[in-house]
């Protein structure tokens, strides 16, 4: 898969090493077959940034401004980063996490103008001028790039509204970590699925009494008991181990380094989680 | 009588067996709605409540005394009986529910509706009106411009490739791709198309990822 990142750094790079060395660039390759003779090949290179290409870096989103980063050849999207982390702790969770209306928001912003340059360049193609390879190759790194985005944030989306609808009656109380969206989607699906009961079943008891819902116990709650792979990220932490319900026992606790790799009740780490302190791992 | 063994039954029913029933796409969906079983069980808390009322009014007391000792065992026998049966019944379908959903919103899954003979007619109006759900929450993503597709109905297998090689397993006619060209997939034929255009056809069983030598 292509990285938009790199690709451009890499042919800047390579020009200015070939401008420094002087006219003749000779790049020597070497084969060797299966048999003792060797062949040389011997080819000329001139590395050239074809004039669009260089008018997508300057536009391009993913392309990193800070110049410091192009001599280690890798600067790391901090955006998809976050989203990334956002992703992989909603999936390893049990619960609904938090919604952070920030981030989701300006990756979806990314994503329509990346489907905008798209559109551009697919516009462009059939014109079918003298940069028509040059625009499909870019039309292709910004497809892979979008579709790489936009598979992270539906399946963070979906993965929330399979949370929700898993656990309706418990989500009730956690609206707080809903968007506004989401809590209009509780509220249908809830109404939804409590006229489907009412048909199938509590509209055939014969008195009222017996037609509640929400009597205590019969509201499913997540399992917070459920084992997850975690990774510290704070220098020292301590993890209570004791269950609920349990005595505090100072055998029960338990202290780790930073980089500590565990596998661990979701339950005990669930404060830890919210304070940034440990990671889910994949 | 054997009180709550029709409840038990239902709830039985709801581990996975053999006699799951499959779509015309050999997906193991669903099993059949026990209707019977649900009627019996419902009829059986209808009696419960027919000899609470008759026990009311035979053994009740008389105004401003207490209900006698005697008669309340029985009474909460019949109450704990129906709650038990209400449990069983709500259990029975909050499961056939979860499993309407899964097979709609799990990745990999057909995105076809599950057969209406194997639902029962509530169930059935359930299944279209959480698509119509589902599918109103992925429009609020769209955006203005409607150029952003956010696809919330089902999960999806993460993209590795954007041109796919696929062979056609059955025939689906002439196709007009998001780019406006337009593909004749004839059962047989070989093609390389955008994988977003043919994802759910793959999903579906009409093609089949063409991969290794015997593609070319």
């Amino acid at each position: 898969m292509a990285d938009l990142n790199n690709l451009l750094a890499e042919l800047d790079e390579l020009q200015a090493n070939v401008s420094d060395s002087g006219d003749n660039n000779v790049d020597t390759i070497s084969a060797e077959h299966d048999t003792t003779e060797e062949e040389v090949i011997e080819h000329t290179v001139e590395p050239e940034v074809p004039p669009i290409l260089a008018a997508a870096a300057q536009s391009g989103p993913s392309v990193p401004t800070n110049n410091d980063s192009l001599d280690d050849g890798f600067a790391p999207d901090e955006d998809y980063t976050r989203l990334r982390s956002l992703w992989v702790r909603e999936m390893l969770s049990p619960e609904l996490m938090s919604y952070q209306d920030d981030t989701i928001n300006m990756e979806l912003e990314l994503l329509l103008g990346q489907e905008e340059t798209i559109e551009k360049y697919a516009q462009q193609q059939q014109q079918s001028g003298k940069d028509q390879h040059e625009t499909a190759l870019l039309a292709d790194i910004t497809k892979l790039d979008a579709a790489r985005v936009k598979f992270i944030v539906q399946d963070l989306l979906t993965s929330r509204l399979n949370k929700i609808e898993e656990h309706a009656l418990y989500n009730r109380e956690v609206v707080d970590r809903m968007s506004d969206e989401e809590v209009k989607y509780l509220k249908s699906y809830g109404e939804l699925l409590e006229k489907h009961f009412k048909r199938t079943v509590l509209d055939h008891l014969p008195k009222d009494a017996w037609k509640k819902l929400d009597d205590p116990g019969m509201i499913d709650s997540p399992d917070l008991n459920k084992f997850v792979f975690c990774r510290v990220l704070h220098e020292r932490v301590e993890i209570d181990n004791t269950l609920e319900g349990e005595e505090k026992d100072d055998m029960n606790i338990q202290e780790h380094q930073q980089g500590a790799c565990l596998i661990v009740r979701y339950g005990a780490i669930k404060s830890l989680l919210s304070e940034e302190k440990v990671e889910l791992l994949m | 009588m054997n009180f709550g063994q029709r409840g038990r039954d239902l709830v039985l029913d709801c581990q996975s067996g053999s006699d799951l029933s499959t779509s015309q796409d050999d997906q193991i969906c669903i099993k059949p709605y026990k209707d019977e079983a649900v009627r019996g069980c419902l009829e059986e808390i209808t009696w419960h409540m027919d000899e609470l009322d008759h026990l009311a009014e035979s053994c009740g007391p008389a105004e401003g005394e207490k209900l006698r000792l005697e008669v309340r065992p029985a009474l909460l026998l019949h109450d704990t009986a129906i709650r038990r049966n209400k449990r069983c019944l709500l259990a029975y379908t909050n499961h056939r529910v979860n499993s309407i959903r899964h097979h709609k919103t799990l990745a990999g899954t057909s995105s076809s509706m599950i057969p209406t003979n194997l639902l029962s007619e509530a169930e059935s109006e359930f299944q279209q009106a959480f698509e119509q759900l589902r599918c109103q929450q992925s429009e609020l993503y769209m955006g203005e411009s409607g150029l952003l597709s956010i696809d919330l109905s089902r999960s999806r297998m993460p993209p590795t490739q954007t041109m796919i090689q696929v062979r056609v397993k059955k025939s689906l006619g002439s196709i007009v791709l998001a780019d406006s060209s337009t593909v004749n997939l004839e059962a047989g034929t070989v093609h390389f198309l955008p994988t977003t255009d043919v994802e759910e056809f793959i999903q579906q069983g009409y093609l089949e990822i063409a991969e290794g030598e015997e593609a070319f």
